[in-house]
């Protein structure tokens, strides 16, 4: 890999929109640097959320919505309702994105960590954001600096909503989709925090790995639980409940872990936990490796002294495995990985547990990583696959040459795969089967090999 | 031009044997889910109905009924949603609609699947949910639920926010030095 800027993927609406002080076009639409403190988060590190909750209990919409720079608001929930009903896949979608990255900006999402095409956010008339914010299922929010210094700043925030059983009015508007059933029914939903600065910061490292040709997917911290990545290995290393912030499936089948890290509390925890899921999981099974990156935060940020590494280099686990966990565990920073917000070409470089300097994209991984991973869009169709074995289960006869209704092919909003701006009908239109005939189940979908 | 009195009993008489044909089938499958072989119902169903084509005309509720002696309404109820989900536009009644028109086409035989599929879930015989480990267990073979540990447990949240001021100091496991 040589040592220059990564190319960037710029689409014809960003094209020509050069920053003031870099003069180079922007790596993708809505491009902006996550570390802009005093643009973004002035005063804190969170923003001022409209929490959905409050929204959904409002007792006079009409007149909050009356006040200036609230137009965005829908205050009538019918009207909210029809407006997700009549939206109901880019709804999914949106969703699917906000499940896996819990925070991120309109344009981020807009740039790629949705799947789908989705509008601006306009404060002057409800959109589809107004409308979800009224029904509870999201949270919108604004910069304080916005409340503090009476400017309005470009960005707006959006969360899933707080209150689940105001999250769950959603499946009526939106018909099954039981992945995201079970993520609002199952602990992943109460595990979610909102840490607007820092999910800004992961969601743009995701739109880094969306926008880079190296990478097959990347999801965030929604789908980041050990025991999803590696669930063998995390009840092995004990680790069952722990997460990561970012996982990226390189072309080369290595899954790296990122911790986006801005403080240095419940570190060497986290490195310890690292170090024992890397010892528990063999690198042919999920190619896991991990990355600290360190970030910076307002009022100074102290980089982990050299003893802190020297004591991590010393654990019991960095010695276990081929390669050893000591290569597949490391660190860098922001300032190598981002230049102003713009991916450098040490995107993905990291200083390992012995001082050496790798990174998740060596082709030399490919040797290790596991030879048969399947690609995520064919995958999508697992509702399908299960419909027909229970079926075959069930009555005794293979529905296999009949047609599958759409809306149980199971689906998922949640992996971000790497092509630039999503298709207008999402990423799993034009894939084999979509007249509805499901696959033969015992004919898995041909595994994508390592390397390019 | 009128029938006429033996062409007029021809019919009738064609009728009546495509009714006891019908019949005759719908109870051999209540024989077989009364002694516990509703597996072999829908292979019985479909096997009739390749030999004879008047098996076509069976309504899916009388289905149902011979199957779990479910009552007309609630089977009716649940033709109904089948007819919303695949947004069935056909002119029939709930109550008229058969096993032909429910396979008449390869487009429409999604409503014999959604049809199966609703009435397993409702008797508890399936449920979509995502599968163990999903949604990496999509891209891996090797994930099993080999009594592993509660997959609903919340996941730890380790305080993602910009923290305190004050370094957390290494927590020594057994026998280690502190070091930072």
């Amino acid at each position: 890999m040589s040592d220059t800027e990564t190319t960037p993927d710029v689409s014809a609406a960003g094209a020509g929109n050069d920053t003031p002080t870099t003069g180079r076009a922007k790596p993708w639409p809505g491009f902006f640097d996550p570390n802009e403190w005093d643009k973004l988060y002035a005063y804190d590190s969170n923003v001022d959320w409209w929490r959905g909750d409050w929204a959904h209990d409002l007792e006079h919409p009409v007149q909050t919505v009356a006040r200036a720079g609230n137009q965005w608001l829908m205050p009538y929930k019918t009207v909210a309702q029809n407006m997700v009903r009549t939206n109901r896949e880019q709804v999914v979608s949106l969703m699917g994105a906000l499940f896996s990255w819990r925070v991120a900006t309109v344009e981020q999402l807009q740039a790629g960590l949705c799947d789908r095409p989705l509008p601006d956010f306009t404060r002057d008339e409800p959109t589809i954001y107004g409308a979800l914010n009224r029904l509870g299922i999201i949270n919108v929010g604004f910069s304080r600096r916005e409340r503090m210094e009476n400017i309005t700043i470009p960005h707006v925030w959006l969360s899933v909503g707080n209150r689940e059983e105001y999250v769950k009015e959603l499946f009526p508007l939106v018909g099954a989709q039981p992945w995201l059933r079970h993520v609002i029914t199952t602990g992943r939903y109460s595990s979610m925090r909102q840490h607007a600065r820092h999910n800004t910061y992961a969601s743009h490292i995701g739109l880094t790995a969306a926008h880079d040709p190296r990478v097959r997917l990347t999801a965030g911290d929604g789908w980041g639980a050990f025991r999803l990545i590696d669930p063998m290995a995390a009840q092995d290393a004990s680790v069952w409940t722990s997460s990561t912030d970012v996982t990226i499936l390189t072309k080369g089948n290595v899954m790296a872990g990122i911790e986006a890290q801005s403080h240095n509390n419940f570190l060497a925890r986290k490195f310890s936990n690292w170090a024992k899921l890397l010892a528990a999981s063999p690198m042919q099974r999920r190619g896991l490796l991990c990355v600290f990156l360190f970030f910076p935060r307002p009022g100074g940020w102290r980089k982990p002294s050299p003893g802190f590494f020297q004591t991590v280099a010393q654990l019991p686990e960095m010695a276990a495995g081929d390669p050893p966990v000591a290569t597949r565990l490391g660190y860098a920073t922001w300032d190598e990985w981002y230049d102003h917000g713009y991916p450098t070409g040490r995107f993905g470089q990291y200083t390992d547990m012995m001082g050496a300097t790798r990174s998740i994209f060596d082709p030399e991984w490919s040797r290790y990583a596991p030879q048969n991973v399947r690609d995520p869009r064919t995958a999508l169709d697992w509702g399908w696959h299960s419909m027909r074995r229970q079926l075959m289960d069930a009555w005794g006869w293979d529905v296999g040459s009949w047609t599958f209704p759409d809306d149980m092919r199971g689906g998922f909003h949640g992996f971000v795969i790497p092509g630039g701006t999503p298709p207008a009908d999402g990423w799993d239109a034009g894939l084999d089967n979509t007249a509805g005939r499901a696959p033969d189940p015992m004919e898995s979908p041909a595994p994508m090999q390592g390397g390019d | 031009m009128a029938s006429t009195p033996e062409q007029f009993m021809t019919v009738t008489r064609r009728h009546e044997e495509a009714r006891r044909t019908r019949l005759s089938v719908l109870a051999r499958i209540s024989d077989l889910c009364e002694r516990g072989q509703r597996a072999k119902a829908i292979p019985t169903l479909m096997a009739n109905l390749m030999a004879d084509p008047d098996v076509a005309g069976i309504h899916l509720w009388q289905l149902d009924s011979a199957m779990f002696g479910t009552s007309r309404y609630k089977a009716k109820k649940l033709i109904r949603e089948v007819r919303e989900r695949t947004h069935d536009t056909s002119h029939d009644k709930d109550g008229t609609v058969t096993v032909g028109w429910a396979l008449d086409s390869p487009e429409h035989s999604v409503r014999m699947v959604t049809w199966l599929w609703l009435v397993a879930r409702r008797e508890g015989m399936a449920n979509i949910t995502p599968p163990v480990g999903f949604p990496y267990s999509l891209l891996y073979d090797d994930v099993a639920d080999a009594g592993m540990g509660d997959w609903d447990a919340p996941i730890e949240d380790d305080d993602d926010d910009d923290g305190g001021d004050e370094d957390e100091e290494w927590e020594p496991r057994d026998g280690e030095d502190e070091t930072v």
